[in-house]
C-alpha cells in the first residue's frame, strides 16, 4: 500500500505520461530506439526523487519498444529493430487503407505483451533473488562470465567482435582509483580521471552521438512519406479471441527470451512471429496483412520488457543495453539492483512493479491517442532531428555533473562510437562491460583470496553452481564459434 | 574497403592499444602490493583483461585474413569528420560562450551542413530548441548550464 501511495503522486504520474509519449515517439523514428530514448531522459532523473525517475525511465522503456510498431506500420521502416517482423503485416495492412486498424492490433497485443511480462516479473524476480542470495564471489564471477559471453556471443557482427567489446568494456571500468587498494589506474595523470569514466557520458557518447555521426556518414535522408490522416481503431473482441493462442504463445516467447541475457526484442518477435508461421491459425494468410502476424510480433518484443527486468533486478547483471542503462538509472537514484534490493528497497520495488503495469497502460492510451501527432513527427526532417538528439546529448552529459570533462568524454566516445560502427563492432557489450566490470574485479578478487589464489577452484565440484555456469559459457562460446565458422564456410561455397 | 582489411586495421589498432596499456601497467604506480600484503596489486585485473583483449585482436587478424572477403559500406568520411570538428567546436564554445549562445549558433551551422536549408524552419528551431532545453534544465530540473561571460544568467 505504501508503494502505491509512493507512486500516486502528480510527479510520477506526470513522469509516466511525459515518458511515455516521449518514448512511443522517439521508438517511433527510424534508427533512434529504446537505448537512445532512454539515455536521452537520463539526465532528466538526476534531481528527480527516485520513484518519479524510475517510473519515468520504466515508461520511456516501455513505449519506446511499442513506437517502433507505429513507424513499422505506417512506413515500411521499424523504428526499431524490435519492430522489423511488424512491418511485414503492419504495412500490407496500410496499403490496404487499414492502417487504424494495424495500429489498433499493434497497440493492444503490445498491452497484452507488456501486462503478461510484468506479472511473470512480479512472480519470478523475488525468486530468483532470494536463489542468488547463495551466491557469494565465485557464483558472481561465474555468471557475470556467462552474461558476458551470451552478450558478446549473440551480438550483431561476429563474436571474436563481440568478445573484444565487451573486455573493452571491462578495462574502461578499471580506469580511476582501484577499489581493493586506492591506486590510480590508467589516468595518464589527468586528475579528473582519477574518479573513473563516468558512464553516462560514455553510454551518451557511444549511442547517441556515435548513431548521430553514422547517420551523418552514411548516404541517405530524407523524410518519410506519409499519405493522409491516421486514425486507431480496435479489432471487435471476436477476431482477438480467433489469435489467443498466439498471443499467449508470442507473450510466453517474449519473457522467456527476455530473461536470457543478450537475446533482445528482436530475437523474441522474429521467434514469435516463425512460430505463428508454423502454428498460427491463419498460417497461410501471414506476410500478406494478417493481424496474427502484428499480434506475434508486437506481443513478444513488449513481453521481452518485463523478462528483461528479471536478472536486472534480481541479479544486477543487464541483459541488454537497455537494460544497462536503465540500471544506470537506478544506481544513480542510489539503488543498486542485485540480490539485496529486495531486502533494502521492497517499498521502491513494488511502486516499480505497479509502475511498470501503469505505464504499459498509459502506453495503450497514448498510442490510441497519438497516432496523429506521430504521423507529423514521422514527417521531421532528419537534419533537424540529428541536430536535436546532439544537442540534448551533449547537454545530458553536462548534467551529470555539470563537468565540461564529460562532454569531452562524451565527444571522444561518439568518434569511438562512431568507428565501431563502421568496423561492424558492436558497442552494446562496452556498455555492459562497464556495468559489470568493478563487480566482475572485485568477485574475482575476493574469490581468490578466499581460495588462497587457487583458481581452480572456481571451476571445481566445490562450488557446483559456479561449475555449472563457467561449464554454459565454455558451451556457448563453442557454439558461437562453430556457427560463425559454419556460416563462413557456406558463404565461401556460395562465393 | 574491403571487410579483411577493414578487420584487420581495427585488429592491429586494437594489439597497439593493448600493447601500450601492458607497458603503462609497468609503472611503479601499478606495483604496490595488495592491503596489508595480502591480495593482489592493481594491475592484476587489467593485465588479465590486455592478455585476453589481445589474443581477442589476434584471433580478429587472423579470422580477417583466413576467412571470405567482400567490400564494406564506404561511409562518407568528409561528412563524419565535417560533424566530429563541428561538435569539437561546439563543445569547446559552450565553456566560452555559454550553452545558449553556442547551441543556436552549432543548430544554425549543423543542419545546413547536413543538405537541410529551409530558412523559415531552420532558424526557428535553432533559436527557440535551445532556448526550450536551458529554460527546461535551468528553471525545472534547477541544473545550471553554462553561461556567457556577457549576461549573468544566459
Amino acid at each position: 500500500m505504501d508503494s502505491l501511495w509512493l507512486l500516486l503522486t502528480p510527479a510520477t504520474m506526470a513522469a509516466i505520461l511525459l515518458g511515455t509519449v516521449f518514448g512511443v515517439v522517439v521508438g517511433a523514428l527510424p534508427g533512434l530506439g529504446s537505448v537512445l530514448a532512454i539515455t536521452i531522459v537520463l539526465p532528466f532523473t538526476f534531481t528527480m526523487d527516485p520513484v518519479p525517475a524510475i517510473a519515468l525511465v520504466l515508461s520511456v522503456y516501455c513505449s519506446s519498444v511499442y513506437g517502433g510498431s507505429v513507424s513499422a506500420i505506417l512506413i515500411n521502416t521499424p523504428g526499431t529493430p524490435q519492430s522489423a517482423a511488424t512491418t511485414l503485416d503492419g504495412y500490407p495492412m496500410t496499403r490496404r487503407g487499414e492502417a487504424d486498424l494495424a495500429l489498433g492490433w499493434a497497440t493492444m497485443a503490445s498491452l497484452i505483451g507488456g501486462l503478461f511480462s510484468t506479472v511473470v516479473l512480479i512472480i519470478a524476480a523475488p525468486q530468483l533473488a532470494r536463489i542468488a542470495l547463495r551466491f557469494g564471489p565465485i557464483e558472481t564471477f561465474a555468471l557475470i562470465c556467462l552474461a558476458l559471453t551470451c552478450i558478446a556471443g549473440v551480438s550483431r557482427g561476429s563474436m571474436i567482435k563481440g568478445i573484444l567489446a565487451g573486455l573493452l568494456g571491462l578495462f574502461l571500468a578499471t580506469v580511476g582509483t582501484d577499489p581493493m587498494t586506492g591506486s590510480v589506474r590508467f589516468t595518464f595523470d589527468v586528475f579528473a580521471l582519477s574518479g573513473g569514466l563516468g558512464l553516462i557520458p560514455v553510454l551518451v557518447g557511444l549511442f547517441a552521438l556515435g548513431e548521430v555521426f553514422s547517420r551523418m556518414a552514411e548516404r541517405h535522408g530524407g523524410t518519410a512519406q506519409i499519405e493522409g490522416r491516421v486514425g486507431f481503431k480496435l479489432a471487435p473482441l471476436g477476431e482477438w479471441l480467433l489469435r489467443w493462442k498466439t498471443l499467449l504463445k508470442s507473450s510466453l516467447i517474449g519473457t522467456f527470451v527476455g530473461i536470457l541475457p543478450g537475446t533482445g526484442a528482436a530475437t523474441a518477435s522474429f521467434i514469435a512471429y516463425s512460430e505463428a508461421q508454423r502454428s498460427g491459425r491463419y498460417k497461410e494468410r501471414l506476410g500478406t496483412g494478417e493481424p496474427e502476424g502484428i499480434v506475434a510480433s508486437e506481443s513478444s518484443n513488449n513481453a521481452v520488457t518485463g523478462g528483461a527486468l528479471v536478472p536486472t533486478l534480481a541479479l544486477g547483471i543487464p541483459g541488454d543495453p537497455t537494460t544497462a542503462v536503465l540500471m544506470s538509472a537506478l544506481i544513480i537514484q542510489g539503488i543498486q539492483p542485485g540480490v539485496r534490493l529486495f531486502i533494502d528497497n521492497p517499498e521502491i520495488i513494488n511502486a516499480a512493479f505497479i509502475a511498470l503495469i501503469i505505464c504499459n497502460l498509459v502506453m495503450f492510451v497514448v498510442g490510441a491517442l497519438s497516432a496523429p501527432l506521430i504521423t507529423r513527427v514521422l514527417r521531421m526532417p532528419e537534419p533537424l532531428l540529428l541536430g536535436m538528439v546532439l544537442v540534448l546529448s551533449v547537454v545530458g552529459s553536462y548534467g551529470v555533473g555539470g563537468k565540461l570533462f564529460d562532454v569531452l568524454v562524451t565527444l571522444v566516445a561518439g568518434v569511438a562510437g562512431f568507428f565501431f560502427r563502421v568496423c561492424g563492432v558492436p558497442v552494446a557489450p562496452i556498455v555492459i562491460g562497464m556495468v559489470l566490470g568493478p563487480i566482475f574485479e572485485e568477485s574475482l578478487r575476493q574469490g581468490l583470496i578466499l581460495t588462497d589464489n587457487d583458481f581452480s577452484v572456481f571451476f571445481s565440484l566445490e562450488h557446483p553452481i559456479a561449475l555449472g555456469l563457467i561449464t554454459v559459457t565454455f558451451l556457448i562460446l563453442a557454439w558461437s564459434a562453430w556457427t560463425e565458422v559454419a556460416a563462413a564456410r557456406e558463404r565461401r561455397a556460395a562465393a | 574497403m574491403r571487410v579483411g582489411v577493414r578487420d584487420t586495421s581495427f585488429g592491429a589498432v586494437m594489439l597497439a592499444a593493448a600493447g601500450l596499456l601492458w607497458l603503462e601497467t609497468g609503472r611503479d604506480a601499478y606495483q604496490e602490493g595488495g592491503v596489508l600484503g595480502y591480495g593482489f596489486d592493481p594491475a592484476f585485473f587489467p593485465r588479465i583483461l590486455i592478455v585476453l583483449w589481445s589474443a581477442a585482436a589476434l584471433l580478429l587478424i587472423l579470422r580477417s585474413v583466413v576467412l571470405w572477403d567482400k567490400d564494406a559500406p564506404e561511409p562518407r568520411w568528409g561528412m563524419a569528420g565535417l560533424a566530429v570538428a563541428l561538435t569539437g567546436l561546439y563543445v569547446l564554445l559552450i565553456g566560452k560562450i555559454g550553452f545558449l549562445f553556442a547551441s543556436m549558433a552549432f543548430m544554425a551551422l549543423l543542419m545546413p551542413l547536413m543538405g537541410y536549408r529551409r530558412l523559415p524552419v531552420l532558424l526557428p528551431v535553432a533559436v527557440l530548441f535551445p532556448i526550450a532545453v536551458w529554460y527546461t534544465f535551468n528553471f525545472l530540473l534547477f541544473i545550471p548550464l553554462p553561461t556567457s561571460p556577457w549576461f549573468v544568467r544566459l
